[in-house]
Formats: C-alpha cells, sequence, structure tokens
C-alpha cells in the first residue's frame, strides 16, 4: 500500500462537511473509504461525524449512506447487510460489497453497546469502526465510558472535591475481544499504513471485524487544532493507546514503541488534565500511570501467549 | 432609540460572542436596567457563522425570540462582511460595530450603507496584544460602551474582574489583559457618520436576500440526500484563519500531508502535491505539523483578511522566501 496509488482513487469523503478545524474523525472515515478496495455501504450512528458530514440538504459521502439514531448503526448495518446476502442467494445480485459501521465512544462504549454486542455475536460480516474521542463531544462535552480518569469535561468538572472523572474508563476493544469474532484491532490516523492496512485486514474477515481508533478531539481535549495527530501518536508512544490486532484470538502488537514514555507527557498536552499537575494529585497521576502500566503489560502477555514475536 | 435595545452580535463559534453577549447583560443589569442574553447557532463546529442577541431595557421584557431589526449590530469577525447579511434589518438610526483595523468609512463602503452609524476598532490586535490570542470580544465590548453608554466602563470592567477571576484563578495575567483590551477598545474606537433619521435611507444590498429553501412537496421522501458529496458545494474555506503554503523545492510529495487532511483539501495529480482546495481548507495546520521534519515543506501564514481567494501562493513564498 502507498500514497501515491491511493490518491488515484477518487475521494469518497469531500470537503464541504462542518468538523471543527483539525477533527480527526473526518480522517479516520477518509482513510477507512481509501483502504476499501470494494465498494461499501456506510452506516453511520449519531454522533459527530453524522452530524457534521451530512448537514441536509448537504452530504460529504460519495458512498451509499444509511443514517440511525444513537444506539443502533450496529443493527441497522446488520439488516442491510442480512437483505444483501438474500439478494445473492436469490440471485438479483452478484457485486461484492462490503459494510462499514462508523460510531463514536457514546454511540459505541455506551449507547450503542446492546446493539454491537448482538450484532458481532450475530455473525455479521461487517466492519466497525469506533472513533473514539472519548466523550460526548456532539452534545458539549459531557464524559462517557471512554473518557478517561482524571479528565475534565462538563459532567466531571475538575473542582475542590473532584479531579475531573473519578471512574476508570472502560476498556472496550477487550470487551469485543470477548465475542470471538474474527478481527479486532486498535489503531490511530497518524499511524496511516498500520491503520489502513488494519481496515483491510478487517473488511476481508469472514465474519465480524472491530477496529477501535482513537481519535484526538481538539475542543473537548483542548490542543491546538494543528497537534491533532502528534497527541494521537503520543497517545501510542506512552502505550495508553497500544497498536494491536486480535485475529481469530491470536494477540500481535504491530507496533511497538522504540521508548515508552510516561503517561503525563501526553496528558500535559491537553487542557482536561491541567488540573492534575499539582503535588495534592500526584498520588492520583501514580494510579494513572499504574493503569496504563497494567493494561499495557497484560497485553504483552497475551502477544507472548499468542506465541506472536512482538516486532 | 426607544426605551428598549436590541442588539444582534456576529462572530465564528469559537471568538467568544456568547460570553461577551453575556457579560453585556449582566452589566446591563447591574446598571438597573432588564437585559437578555442567548446565543444562536447550528450544529457546526467552531470556525462556523453564528449569532449572538442582547435586549436592553427599562421595563422587563416579554419578547424572547431572535433579533431581527436590531438597533445596534456587532460583528466580531470581519470575513463575515462577505458571506454573511450582517445588517440585515438594522433600523435606521442604528449603530454598526465591526472588528476592523479599516475606518469606518471604509466599512461603510463595504457595507454599503447610506445611513447609520458604523463604527470599527481593531479589536483583534489589542486582543493579541493583551490576552495573546485574536479574541476580540473583550475589546468591542470597551467600544461599544464608547459609542452607546448604555453601560458604563466601570461597570463593565468590574463584571469582567468578577467573571474573569473564577476562570483564570491562576492565570491573573489572563484577567489584566482582558481589562487592558477592554479599556484600549473603549479608547480606540473610531466612530463616523451621525445623520438626521429622517434622511436615512438604506440602500438594498444583495447580501439581504435571504436564502430561498424548497418546500417539503420538492423534497425527495424520507429527505434522502440524493446527490452524494453534494456538501462539496459548501464552502468552509472562510472558516480558516491561516492557511499552507508548500515549498515545492523541499517538498518530497510523501503525501502524508494528503492523508491526513480531515476536509480532503490538499489536491494531488499524478502523484504531486498541486494546489491547495481553498474553497474547503480550514486551515487546521495539521499538513505543516505532519510534514516530516526533514522536509518542512509547508508553512503556515496568516491569511488574508479581505479572502482575496487567491489559489497557492506556494511557490512565490516558498522558493524566495527562506
Amino acid at each position: 500500500m502507498n500514497l501515491k496509488t491511493l490518491a488515484e482513487k477518487p475521494e469518497r469523503l469531500t470537503g464541504g462537511h462542518r468538523a471543527c478545524a483539525g477533527c480527526s474523525a473526518p480522517v479516520v472515515a477518509r482513510q477507512v473509504l481509501m483502504a476499501a478496495e470494494h465498494p461499501v455501504v456506510v452506516g453511520c450512528a449519531t454522533s459527530c461525524l453524522e452530524v457534521v458530514t451530512t448537514i441536509f440538504p448537504f452530504t460529504a459521502w460519495k458512498v451509499p449512506y444509511i443514517h440511525c439514531a444513537f444506539e443502533n448503526v450496529a443493527a441497522t448495518i446488520s439488516g442491510v447487510e442480512t437483505a444483501y446476502r438474500a439478494l445473492r442467494k436469490r440471485g438479483e445480485l452478484d457485486r461484492d460489497i462490503r459494510f462499514v459501521a462508523f460510531g463514536g465512544d457514546g454511540g459505541t462504549y455506551d449507547i450503542g453497546l446492546q446493539s454491537l454486542s448482538g450484532a458481532l455475536e450475530r455473525g455479521h460480516r461487517f466492519l466497525y469502526i469506533c472513533y473514539d474521542n472519548e466523550g460526548y463531544m456532539n452534545t458539549g462535552i459531557q464524559r462517557s465510558g471512554a473518557t478517561p480518569r482524571g479528565a475534565q469535561t462538563t459532567t466531571s468538572p475538575a473542582g475542590k472535591t473532584t479531579p475531573g472523572k473519578t471512574e476508570r474508563r472502560k476498556n472496550l476493544t477487550d470487551c469485543v475481544i470477548a465475542h470471538h469474532i474474527p478481527y479486532v484491532a486498535q489503531a490511530v490516523p497518524t499511524l496511516w499504513k498500520d491503520f489502513m492496512t488494519k481496515v483491510q485486514r478487517g473488511l476481508d474477515a469472514p465474519g465480524p471485524a472491530f477496529i477501535n481508533v482513537l481519535s484526538p478531539c481538539t475542543l473537548g481535549w483542548g490542543f491546538d487544532p494543528s497537534l491533532t495527530m502528534e497527541i494521537a501518536r503520543l497517545a501510542v508512544e506512552t502505550c495508553f493507546w497500544p497498536l494491536y490486532e486480535v485475529v481469530d484470538g491470536r494477540y500481535r502488537l504491530t507496533y511497538r514503541p522504540k521508548e515508552k514514555r510516561p503517561f503525563r507527557e501526553w496528558m500535559e498536552k491537553q487542557e482536561r488534565f491541567r488540573h492534575l499537575f499539582t503535588d495534592a494529585n500526584q498520588p492520583l497521576l501514580d494510579q494513572l500511570q499504574a493503569e496504563v502500566d497494567q493494561e499495557w503489560e497484560g497485553l504483552l502477555r497475551q502477544c507472548e501467549d499468542s506465541k506472536e514475536v512482538v516486532e | 432609540m426607544s426605551d428598549s435595545v436590541e442588539i444582534r452580535w456576529h462572530a465564528r463559534a469559537g471568538q467568544g460572542a456568547k460570553t461577551a453577549a453575556l457579560l453585556l447583560a449582566q452589566a446591563a443589569l447591574r446598571d438597573g436596567k432588564f437585559a437578555q442574553a442567548f446565543p444562536e447557532f447550528g450544529p457546526e463546529r467552531r470556525g462556523a457563522p453564528i449569532q449572538a442577541f442582547n435586549r436592553i431595557a427599562s421595563h422587563a421584557i416579554r419578547v424572547h425570540s431572535g433579533v431581527r431589526q436590531p438597533d445596534i449590530i456587532i460583528v466580531l469577525d470581519e470575513t463575515l462582511l462577505d458571506t454573511v447579511p450582517v445588517t440585515s434589518g438594522l433600523a435606521t438610526d442604528g449603530i454598526v460595530f465591526v472588528n476592523s483595523p479599516e475606518s469606518p468609512l471604509v466599512i461603510r463602503e463595504r457595507l454599503r450603507l447610506a445611513g447609520q452609524r458604523v463604527a470599527t476598532v481593531d479589536a483583534s490586535r489589542i486582543a493579541r496584544d493583551h490576552i495573546g490570542r485574536p479574541i476580540p470580544s473583550a475589546p468591542m465590548l470597551g467600544a461599544f460602551a464608547a459609542v452607546t453608554e448604555l453601560i458604563s466602563l466601570d461597570t463593565l470592567v468590574t463584571d469582567a474582574i468578577t467573571r474573569l477571576e473564577k476562570r483564570f484563578r491562576d492565570r491573573p495575567g489572563m484577567i489584566e489583559g482582558n481589562i487592558e483590551a477592554i479599556r484600549r477598545g473603549y479608547g480606540e474606537v473610531q466612530v463616523e457618520g451621525r445623520f438626521p433619521v429622517s434622511r436615512l435611507e438604506r440602500l438594498p444590498s444583495p447580501r439581504d436576500v435571504e436564502r430561498t429553501l424548497p418546500a417539503w412537496t420538492d423534497l425527495p421522501a424520507g429527505g434522502i440526500i440524493v446527490t452524494p458529496g453534494s456538501a462539496a458545494a459548501y464552502e468552509t474555506g472562510d472558516w480558516r484563519q491561516q492557511r499552507p503554503v508548500w515549498d515545492f523545492d523541499r517538498c518530497v510529495h510523501c503525501l502524508i500531508c494528503w492523508v491526513m487532511c480531515p476536509d480532503a483539501a490538499i489536491i494531488v495529480e499524478d502523484g504531486k502535491v498541486v494546489d491547495l482546495d481553498v474553497r474547503h481548507c480550514k486551515g487546521c495546520g495539521i499538513c505543516a505539523q505532519v510534514c516530516p521534519p526533514r522536509h518542512q515543506a509547508i508553512t503556515m501564514i496568516e491569511e488574508d483578511r479581505q479572502r482575496t481567494g487567491a489559489v497557492v501562493s506556494a511557490p512565490v513564498l516558498g522558493r524566495n522566501g527562506r
């Protein structure tokens, strides 16, 4: 895969959408559509991505696109995929079409979890992309199940009594792996080749595939719009957001940071963690680092157990 | 003006119009008046045009709708003059405040106003000097106090301090900066044109023509959008504060900028970066940031205030500029 070849393909997500300057979500969507080698049908849960790309009477999508409510994109795309299989069975369609569902973390970790779980268990052939910006950004930055502990949001404000969100974020990728589907991965748009390769593997998987993509939010996280890609990379370098894939239950790390950077370096670049850097919050900072270490080491063990040599 | 005044703010999301309207209402309340403040925006994001409204009156206010026939208009972003009908519905004895380094006469010309009053102040520069960021609302409030005398400078400053103290407890410099910005707006505003009301006549402007929307019977069933990629017709280029320029002597056409552009605004032909889609680039600066350090082929430059629309000036700046 190289960019010169990809650039020859027609653009499938146009400009003119109304995401914030520096938003990572359209980059994620563009890269998915670029990587797809087959015609695709896209479903999109209510989210920032849905709102900004489809303000009536405009759409930025150049692929068939179906919008649904917050909680049911996986169910919606299941229905589309089932209809497609039925049509093929009856011989009324003979094109090879792939199905992609997009949801934010709100529509995936929280509100859409049951429909996602159902679709994964039923075994529909589709790729689910969760673009995880760690909060309900579309409605004005409320905390979600994906918001990290310590982050300030409008519903987990930092003040005298609470230092931002007090609960630990859930590990949705692990939840999805527990469904024993053929393909699960984590990615960031900064490492585009890694991500787009995963998209291709996910689309070629014989059943459900899921990719969780960390998608920095310039407004909700509080950083300069130009830094979006750097913040995503730093999440990988600190091992907060490891890049790995699980193919038929076998774990493989797809990128190993040369040197594991302190988690603090990632948080320091974002306004939402600014209140944490005081002496009083040092125990919390230590705890956050310990949580990152615990998940990272757990992942490394899984990769070793899978006998996949770490790169 | 009667015993009630209606004010409409035009700004881009993120420039502080909502907060400024709130501050203005609070100052009016403290001066013993009745007041309202509320913003209006769609599902769009930072950089998109928005409005905010104020009503200030000597009696209780029963109207709660948006302001369509304002007595006073405050424009926080000069680039809106070309894209939004900012003076729509302005009262014949009304006042327009524009954040601009230009004189009121120049702005009057651009707005094609025959009557009314025009006030300008270079609020972005003042804000940059004192607050460090081009958030023009504080100096605009100062200018507003100076020209309208609806609120006093002292009340405005007192209220601003109360409000900012909460937010910037750990950064006292920000409070001082904002106060100084208000004072300079108060001192540096230029006003022009006090015409007798009877002689006023408003020239129609093409920008005032309201966009007509299709009737519901004209829409496809279910509101389906049948033109793929129709958003390309919607221009987000005017959200831009900065634009990227390429130094093609340094660019190796690795296309990393292209693959990470949120707005698909980097035009590639035959494997080479050839142009910038100025109609859609929002000026986020990701391209310049991700350009590999050993090449550094992309520089962000301040966008021309007048938005000449000139396509990439890259070769000019790039080849000679370094």
